[in-house]
């Protein structure tokens, strides 16, 4: 009876390359024959060919169905329900997004406008701004070029598709191997992927035998029947991922030519790339050291040469049409990828307006990596732990560079699933040793095998259970396979010399269950000493907190656990008795619940109580709009899926421990998980920074020498300290105030104002110029101070628009603007202003 | 001389309130009983009262907008001038009211 899941298609980008050769390996580690379906598009694939499953179009959002069918179609439908759940809507998170598209509309910042050299458009691919001169490269090989190219033997043909099939696949894994970052390692793995695909393949064999044609136009007519396909899509992202079947078709065709050397365009100083199109291996041959940014004339947004461009930090501008054809060769150039500009041969106001641009954005992105690198603490300094959820080393990698302080879970399962046998210590022993590794110093908690009813292994021999996440799995049947988990405990215990590792023991519901591990810690920890082989004597042995009995029974337990860690998606689900993957109850499982918060509490103070380190890695610590409430709880450690660790950090960061157990305290007393949710989102929302002026906005030596210039760099303060959101659209705001009428009101300060959408908290800006200029050219008067005032939009702040008000009624004072003049440092004008008020 | 003023611009953010603190302090100087309404960005405050309006000898409008609840001054001499104007030359709108 074969296995079917029902579900919604939910990669934003929709099914393309990267997705889709996950799906596939995640597929193929069973050995059921599997079968993709899109309701809408009416397509079915194998789910083992990459190719057939982006052949099926599909868009985020499709009803879609897998369909298994084999011997293990059961632990594979298990399998495949966790991964389309949990791991294939990340698939897109760890790769950098696409910047939101540009209105059209958006008028270009004055310097710009004003210059006198012409502004090209395109679409803003990758952000940053570059300053270089221009190479042009070369544009994609033709997929028909025309001609048909007969060949004479087809065995021969297929000999030589064979060894260009071979050469490109080892250049690929090369270039894996020594990848820059994880964006390179994932797209050319969805490329490997693509060639190891055996449609692929026979595909084209069949075009050198029943057409006779030579091997390279076999290549290029069966990738253009896919090209073909994915163009048809109606779809800009899918078609965009013809790129990456045309870029496989120019480097197999090299191949098979005997044509060794890479297409490549050589880069000397500072240069900007300019062509009609860049293929993703393109990319990847330039040299980054002389590369500053890329202009190209097609290409669109999701193309994974712009991903890529983006995960190295070029700026990137694609869709400049016939125009970047036009950019002469060797030409000083300026690529805005925040804007999606170039500009060709800038005049002297244009660089000063991109290099206060550039300083600019490199104050905004030091402030967000300082936060990417320090550790997870509340605003008073309280440290929360914030580590990562894995299953594989490339997880941990991924963990680390996105600022993991520890391995919080190492689920093992993977190790131990799709095989005959179970993993041996050394291969055991290897992952877990990288993984300590990697880590350098940093905590790793390997998770002990957690197989069951629900994710059966065959060599385990598990019975089939009426309700396996009742029944026999975990700890519970470690007596019986003692074996398998002395094996494993071994790996870990021999890794631990390589670095700071943690057992966890997955479901303990009793004293007996931990004695019983720690007992065979014991025993091993002595052979291995015996054997004199290394191994860290102190390795530290832990439970998941995740059977509700266990919450209260936690003193006595921490005699023999040395930490907690709470799995709240299983604790969740028996505390609540409801299935979260069953839709009929699934409503019933809501961790936000004040009832499963009084549990939560229970057990960290429990824990805490008994002297014990608690943490939780549940993917109730996945959603940063929690992460105050988790800290309200005490916990010490919070452990989630890598992409989202900047934003819990930052979460954390904003609010005081005290506030957040308040805001715990109150959650209690809710009634409904609903309530709850509106309590934290609306802490979150107070949390903003809502000061009204700071250090970072104050300038008191002010490069501006005119209007036009001071405007921008009173709303570059705001900008570069996160108070505005674009700052393009509010300074259009703030010129619109200021052609109604000029701000520079006859006292030697200029007031320039505006209210707008981009406003994100009521701000004020301070320049003093030194010398004074005219504001408006012709004035009499010159100003020797211009005072920026930013209202937010959406919310009323009365506070500060009364000191605004307060504000401008003392600027009418003379004494109290002769103190704004003579004020020593920024700190003493923040005073000033700050002090309108009283 | 008994003054009624209100002050208005078009985004209500300064100039309403750098015009009524300019305003305020030039009939102070020059002798006059000022009594200035703002309606800017936080509503209308110090609003003026029937009274107020009554005992007026002249009605004062610096704004950049229409001013809200004018029916308030019908009857009454009501001179207007632009906010911009009134923080730059106060003492001279004030003197020039007397005429």
């Amino acid at each position: 009876m074969a296995q079917e899941i029902e579900f919604a298609f939910s990669v934003p980008g929709g099914l393309h390359a990267r997705p889709a050769s996950l799906l596939r390996s995640a597929v193929s580690r069973f050995g059921s024959a599997a079968m993709f379906v899109n309701r809408r598009s009416g397509r079915t694939a194998n789910a083992r060919s990459t190719l057939a499953l982006v052949s099926t179009l599909t868009r985020h959002g499709d009803p879609c169905a897998l369909l298994l069918d084999g011997a293990d179609e059961v632990a594979a439908a298990e399998a495949m329900r966790g991964f389309l759940r949990d791991d294939l809507p990340l698939s897109g998170e760890s790769l950098p997004a696409a910047p939101r598209p540009l209105q059209t509309s958006t008028a270009l910042p004055r310097a710009l406008s004003a210059a006198a050299v012409p502004v090209l458009r395109g679409t803003r691919a990758s952000g940053g701004i570059a300053r270089g001169r221009v190479v042009i490269g070369e544009g994609l090989a033709p997929l028909a070029d025309g001609h048909v190219e007969r060949a004479g033997d087809a065995a021969e043909e297929i000999a030589r598709l064979d060894r260009a099939f071979a050469t490109t696949i080892a250049a690929l894994q090369v270039r894996s191997a020594g990848a820059a970052n994880e964006t390179e390692r994932a797209i050319l793995g969805a490329h490997l992927s693509i060639l190891e695909d055996p449609e692929l393949r026979s595909r084209i064999e069949d075009e050198v035998r029943s057409n006779g044609v030579s091997a390279p136009q076999a290549v290029r007519a069966t990738i253009g029947h896919f090209v073909g396909i994915l163009r048809a899509s109606g779809s800009d992202s899918l078609e965009e991922r013809a790129l990456d079947l045309r870029d496989l078709a120019g480097q197999l065709v090299r191949a098979v030519s005997g044509d060794s050397s890479e297409a490549s365009t050589d880069l000397t100083g500072a240069a900007v790339l300019v062509a009609e199109d860049l293929a993703p291996s393109g990319f990847l041959s330039l040299d980054r050291q002389h590369l500053r940014g890329i202009a190209l004339g097609g290409g669109g947004r999701t193309s994974h040469t712009v991903i890529l461009s983006r995960a190295a930090g070029i700026p990137c501008v694609t869709g400049l049409g016939e125009a970047a054809a036009a950019i002469p060769s060797e030409s000083e150039t300026i690529v805005d990828g925040e804007r999606g500009l170039v500009v060709v041969n800038p005049p002297p106001a244009v660089l000063r307006f991109y290099e206060a641009e550039m300083e600019k954005l490199a104050t905004i992105r030091s402030r967000l990596e300082t936060f990417r690198t320090a550790p997870g603490r509340t605003a008073d300094g309280r440290p929360v732990e914030v580590g990562a959820n894995v299953a594989s080393l490339e997880d941990v990698r991924l963990a680390f560079a996105s600022g993991a302080e520890g391995i919080g879970l190492f689920r093992t399962e993977f190790l131990f699933m799709s095989r005959q046998e179970p993993p041996s210590e050394d291969e055991q022993l290897h992952v877990y040793s990288e993984a300590a590794r990697m880590a350098g110093g940093r905590p790793v908690i390997v998770r002990t095998l957690d197989a069951g009813g629900d994710k059966p292994i065959p060599y385990l021999g598990i019975p089939r259970e009426k309700n396996p996440f009742l029944g026999y799995r975990a700890v519970r049947m470690y007596g019986e396979h003692r074996e398998i988990v002395a094996t494993q405990l071994r790996a870990i215990l021999r890794a631990s010399a390589f670095g700071k590792l943690k057992v966890m023991v997955p479901m303990v519901a009793t004293v007996e269950e931990m004695r019983g591990v720690r007992a065979l810690v014991r025993q091993l920890s002595e052979e291995l000493a015996a054997e004199g082989v290394l191994f860290d004597p102190g390795l530290e042995i832990g439970m998941m907190v995740e059977i509700p009995s266990a919450a209260f029974l936690l003193g006595a337990l921490s005699k023999e656990a040395d930490f907690f860690s709470i799995g709240s998606n299983d604790l969740a689900q028996y505390f609540f008795a409801a299935d979260r993957d069953n839709e009929r109850v699934s409503r019933l499982y809501s961790p936000l619940h004040p009832a499963f918060l009084r549990l939560l509490k229970q057990i960290v103070d429990e824990a805490h109580l008994a002297g014990g380190w608690i943490g939780l890695c549940g993917e109730m610590g996945r959603d940063p709009l929690r992460a105050p409430l988790l800290a309200g709880l005490g916990l010490d450690e919070i452990s989630l899926a890598a992409p989202r660790i900047p934003a819990v950090k930052s979460a954390l960061a904003r609010a005081g421990s005290g506030e957040c157990r308040a805001l715990l305290d109150e959650a209690l007393a809710k009634k409904s998980a609903p309530e709850v949710e509106a309590l934290v989102r609306a802490f979150s929302e107070s949390k903003r920074d809502r000061a009204i002026v700071a250090d970072g906005t104050v300038r008191l030596r002010a490069t501006s020498r005119s209007r036009e210039e001071a405007i921008r760099e009173l709303v570059n303060l705001l900008h570069a300290s996160g108070r505005i959101t674009d700052a393009d659209r509010f300074e259009e705001a703030v010129w619109r105030r200021e052609e109604a009428a000029s701000t520079a009101i006859g006292l030697g300060v200029a007031i320039p104002h505006a209210k707008s959408a981009e406003v994100r908290v009521t701000s004020i800006a301070l320049l003093r110029f030194e010398p004074p200029f005219p504001w408006v050219p012709g004035d009499e008067e010159t100003v020797r101070m211009a005072i920026l005032i930013a209202v937010a939009e959406d919310a009323p702040e009365d506070a500060h628009l009364r000191l605004i008000a307060s504000l401008s009624r003392r600027l009418m004072d003379d004494g109290y603007r002769e103190t704004l003049l003579s004020a020593a440092d920024e700190e003493g004008v923040v005073r000033l202003i700050r002090d309108a008020a009283s | 001389m008994k003054i009624v003023a209100v002050t208005a611009c078009p985004t209500g953010i300064a100039h309403t309130y750098m015009a009524a603190e300019r305003l305020e302090k030039a009939a102070k100087k020059l002798g006059h009983a000022i009594r200035v309404e703002t309606q800017g960005a936080m509503g209308i405050e110090n609003a003026l009262s029937d009274e107020d309006v009554k005992n007026a000898d002249v009605v004062l409008f610096a704004a950049g907008i229409p001013v809200r609840s004018r029916e308030r001054f019908d009857g009454k001499r009501v001179v207007e001038v632009s906010v911009q104007e009134a923080i730059r030359n106060p003492e001279a709108i004030l003197t020039g009211l007397e005429g």
